[in-house]
Order: C-alpha cells, then sequence, then structure tokens
C-alpha cells in the first residue's frame, strides 16, 4: 500500500520549464520532505500530485491501482503554505469544511455537521469553532483549519507546501506534533516541502532533493544528513550545519 | 433586578453585520442613510402620504408660493406650478418614478453586468481580452451620451430611457466584476474549491458570489447615482417621461419657463435630485469605508 510515481514528467508551456522525470515511493505512514532551493520545482510537484496541475508524462500510482485524477483528488488533499488564503474570508468554518463532502460524498446535512465537528475536535479545535469566520481566527487556528479541510475526506496521502514557513516556533511545534499525531491515527503518507531543514531532519521519513526541476538525491533522511553525495544536498545541508555546529560531514 | 450573563457572551458578527456595525459608528454615513431612508419612504408612500392627487389641477390657485410665504396658503404646503397643482405631491410622485425607474435600470444592468463580467473574468486569454477592450473602449463615453444616442434611435419616453441607461450602465457593471474575479481566480482558496471538485459554476455560486455581494452593493449605489441623474437629465431634455408623468427632472424643465415667477418649481424638484444622489454616494461612500475596514484586518 504505498504511492508510487513513476517517471513523472512535467513541461511548462509558458516558462519551458522541465520537470522530472521523477520517480518515487511512499510507504503507507511514512514521510517524504522535498527540499531544494528556490525554483527547483518543489511546488509544482506537489501540485502535480494533488492534480491541480496535469502531467505531461509518466503515472500516479495509488495502492496499486493506477488513479485518474478524480480519484486521487480525493486521496490525495494538498495543504498549501498561506493557509489564511485558502479559507474564503465570507463563509464560516462550517461551509468551508462543508465544501469537500458536498462535493465528493453523499452524506446528508446532519451527518456532514457530525463529520465536521469530529475533525474540528481532531485537529484540535472546538465544535463553536464552526460558526466562525476566517478574521476571528488566530494563525495557528486558521492552519488547523486548512489541515481539518484536507483530512476530512480521509485522504491517503497530505500534501503539504512549506506547511510550517509563515508559522511562529511554538504554533509550529503544536502543527507538527498535531500531523504527526494524525498521521499515526490516519496512517497517512506526509509528503512535505520544507526549507527548515531540522523540521525535515526530524519528522521525515525519507528525503528528495530536487534541483532544477530534476530528483538529484532521493533516500534515508539520516543518510542524505550524514552522506551528502550531490553538490546541492552538500550545499543545502552544510549551511544548515553552519547554524548548528555540533556536527561536521562525514565524507 | 438586572439581568445578567454569568458567561461571558460569545458574539460571532457574520461578515455583513460586522460591515454594518463599522457603517454605524460614522456618523456622517448614518445620517446619510437616515436621508435616503426618508427619501425613498416619502417615494413609496406617496399615495398614502400625498394630499392631492399629482394630476389635479386647482384653476383657482394658479402659481401660488409655498405656504410659508404670505400669498401662500396651508393647503398647498409648497404652493402650486403654472398649471394649478399641488408641488408637494408631484414632487412625491415625481421622486416614486424617478426612483423606481432608476431601481429597475440598476437591477437589471447589475444582473447582467455579473453574468457576463463573471464569464469574462473566468475565462482566459483571447475571449477574455477581446471582450475587456470592448468594453474599456465603451467605458470611455459618458453613460448620458450612450443614453442619448440610444433615445435617438428608440425614440423617446420612460421605458426607453429605462433601457438606455440600462444599456449605457452594463459595461460599468462589467468592469468592476470582471476586474474582481478575474483577481479572485489566482486566490488560494479558489484554488482549494477547485481542488475539492468545484465546477466552475459552483466555484462563481460558492465562492465567488458571497465575496462579490458586498462589492456589488458598493457599486449598485454609485451606479443608482448615476441612473437617477441620467433619467432627470433625459427628462430635462424632454427624452424621458413625457409631460402629464410627474419626474423629477421633467418637473424641472417645466418650472424653467417661468422660472423667473416661480422660483420653487425648479429649486425644489433641482432640491429632490439633490438630496437623492447626495444621500445615495453619502451612504455608497460609508458602504465602501466600512468594507475596507472589514477586509483589511
Amino acid at each position: 500500500m504505498a504511492l508510487i510515481v513513476n517517471e513523472l514528467y512535467h513541461i511548462s508551456n509558458k516558462t519551458k520549464f522541465e520537470l522530472g522525470p521523477i520517480s518515487v515511493t511512499v510507504e503507507k505512514g511514512k514521510s517524504l520532505a522535498i527540499i531544494g532551493e528556490n525554483q527547483s520545482g518543489k511546488s509544482l510537484l506537489a501540485k502535480i500530485l494533488v492534480g491541480a496541475t496535469k502531467l505531461s508524462g509518466g503515472n500516479i500510482v495509488l495502492h496499486g491501482v493506477r488513479s485518474d485524477s478524480r480519484e486521487r483528488k480525493k486521496a490525495i488533499r494538498m495543504m498549501f503554505q498561506f493557509s489564511s488564503h485558502t479559507l474564503n474570508p465570507s463563509l464560516s468554518v462550517k461551509k468551508i469544511l462543508e465544501e469537500p463532502l458536498i462535493r465528493n460524498t453523499s452524506l446528508s446535512a446532519t451527518e456532514r455537521v457530525f463529520l465536521i465537528e469530529q475533525t474540528l475536535i481532531q485537529v484540535g479545535l472546538l465544535r463553536e469553532h464552526l460558526h466562525f469566520y476566517r478574521h476571528m481566527l488566530s494563525d495557528g487556528q486558521q492552519q488547523r483549519i486548512a489541515l481539518a479541510r484536507a483530512i476530512i475526506l480521509s485522504p491517503k496521502v497530505l500534501v503539504a507546501d512549506e506547511p510550517f514557513a509563515t508559522l511562529d516556533p511554538s504554533i509550529r511545534s503544536q502543527t507538527i506534533n498535531l500531523i504527526l499525531k494524525l498521521q499515526d491515527e490516519l496512517g497517512l503518507s506526509f509528503i512535505f516541502i520544507s526549507h527548515n531543514l531540522g523540521i525535515v531532519r526530524h519528522i521525515a521519513d525519507n528525503v528528495m532533493v530536487l534541483d532544477k526541476g530534476k530528483a538529484v538525491e532521493i533516500g534515508k533522511t539520516e543518510t542524505i544528513f550524514r552522506w551528502p553525495k550531490h553538490d546541492v544536498t552538500k550545499r543545502l545541508i552544510t549551511s544548515y550545519q553552519s547554524l548548528i555546529p555540533q556536527q561536521t560531514l562525514t565524507d | 433586578m438586572s439581568r445578567f450573563s454569568l458567561y461571558e457572551e460569545e458574539f460571532h458578527p457574520a461578515p455583513w453585520r460586522q460591515t454594518w456595525h463599522s457603517f454605524k459608528e460614522d456618523h456622517v454615513s448614518m445620517i446619510g442613510f437616515i436621508l435616503f431612508l426618508t427619501m425613498v419612504s416619502l417615494a413609496l408612500l406617496a399615495p398614502l402620504l400625498a394630499p392631492t392627487s399629482p394630476s389635479v389641477q386647482n384653476t383657482d390657485a394658479l402659481i401660488l408660493p409655498p405656504s410659508w410665504d404670505t400669498a401662500g396658503s396651508i393647503n398647498f404646503i409648497l404652493g402650486t406650478d403654472a398649471l394649478g397643482r399641488d408641488v408637494l405631491s408631484r414632487l412625491m410622485y415625481a421622486s416614486r418614478v424617478t426612483f423606481s425607474s432608476a431601481l429597475t435600470v440598476v437591477l437589471i444592468s447589475l444582473l447582467v453586468g455579473v453574468t457576463v463580467g463573471t464569464l469574462a473574468g473566468m475565462l482566459r486569454g483571447i475571449r477574455s481580452s477581446v471582450l475587456n477592450h470592448l468594453l474599456d473602449a465603451l467605458m470611455a463615453i459618458p453613460t448620458l451620451l450612450i443614453a442619448i444616442i440610444i433615445v435617438g434611435i428608440f425614440g423617446v419616453g420612460l421605458l426607453n430611457t429605462i433601457w438606455a441607461i440600462t444599456l449605457a450602465l452594463i459595461p460599468q457593471f462589467i468592469h468592476v466584476t470582471r476586474n474582481y474575479v478575474s483577481e479572485q481566480m489566482d486566490n488560494d482558496y479558489i484554488r482549494a474549491s477547485k481542488l475539492d471538485g468545484a465546477t466552475p459554476f459552483q466555484i462563481f455560486y460558492y465562492s465567488l458570489l458571497p465575496n462579490l455581494s458586498e462589492m456589488l452593493v458598493v457599486q449598485g449605489t454609485l451606479a443608482m447615482s448615476i441612473a437617477i441623474i441620467d433619467i432627470s437629465a433625459l427628462g430635462f431634455l424632454n427624452l424621458g417621461a413625457q409631460s402629464p408623468t410627474p419626474e423629477l427632472g421633467a418637473m424641472l424643465a417645466e418650472g424653467l419657463d417661468i422660472a423667473y415667477i416661480t422660483p420653487w418649481n425648479i429649486i425644489l424638484p433641482g432640491l429632490f435630485i439633490f438630496l437623492f444622489v447626495l444621500a445615495i454616494n453619502i451612504v455608497g461612500d460609508g458602504l465602501r469605508a466600512a468594507l475596507r475596514a472589514r477586509t483589511s484586518r
């Protein structure tokens, strides 16, 4: 039971940016971190995985089934970088969380509200937050709503584009712990993009390093952090370690 | 014993409520709003409130000055015109005609404008750009000029005026809606809706319309003041409502012939048009400020 990406390839019409071919496997309940410099195609890869952007070649196989884009949208859910932007300012939390249910399930109105309440509690919010609007929620709460929206359809894979970048340290650790907890409970595979290599080392099982649209290195987190092979990886790791000098690279 | 609540009451104002709260705090907008309500109720309740019918001619009381003048009569509070018709009643019926036609104009052009504007905003590429440039060219011409041309083609009359001004106002609504929609389409919450599997119509209805409605109220009030001015201007030019129909602009034109003898016959309709437009503009401005205060937080 795993998400397998086969020779995924994308070429953008406008910028002629080429991504891939990328092949990677994410086991159930495992985390994959995607790191790389700016303009390396990380966000594009995330968008392709969730089906927001079409791929030009290759395929994505989920649980042994090559899934079409509609199925995939249900099973692979996304968290955006700025969670506050993903919440419609004129809709209450209830309506925001109801939308994926209306579009993808045949639940009745009461069942939907029940499920939304359950999900809110799961992400550490209260039932009362149903009636809140975006501007009444703090950054951390908005992040939780975004997370609730991502997990409400019980997806198999959660893709997050720099989910922690805009949060302050305490909320960041709260969110990380929450995601780790949910990953444990729901058996989610978690694919995330991050610039914070400390977090990557802390929670990722595997790491993929992207450079100019190519996956230059894929491997176990510890292996990559201890024995980086590619120049880009070395550069990223060195700059990270210059902040915490207790460990040196071993060749 | 006074009632008290043990727990601090939780109050979650909806975006609309919040807009209303900050609108209420601005006294000028509130005065404008009260003025607007007064004018509208005067117009709507004309059959109940007006002392006489607007077309009754009192041959024994021609060009009577308002009641506070020594020559005036209490029977005709704001005097009479050259045909002996009660000016107050005529004013009330005239604002009714002017206001309701302006409202019709705004509602129709809003409906059409939003539909086309949304389509234009959600489309990409050459279709959108052709539509956009065409409309921008149209918007460079003043609405009154377009309206006069249309009336020139269709002939004079109140109904033709309404059509003409509707057609002239539609590009403005399209423009505003198109800009707003195409700006919002790049937002993450639209992208998230798309990932939820929403069709373009569902995106419009479920995600865009709640945000759009407030912007439309503001744009609607602006269009309303334009419509009132244009309708009375066409009435004044004798292109709109024809003689027996009381209409503010037409009344102004009728009073012009004997303006030196009966200045109140042009001052009062002019004042009514002025108050209507002023009230609507103040309300529109207040709404815009309130909306900005809400969304910029």
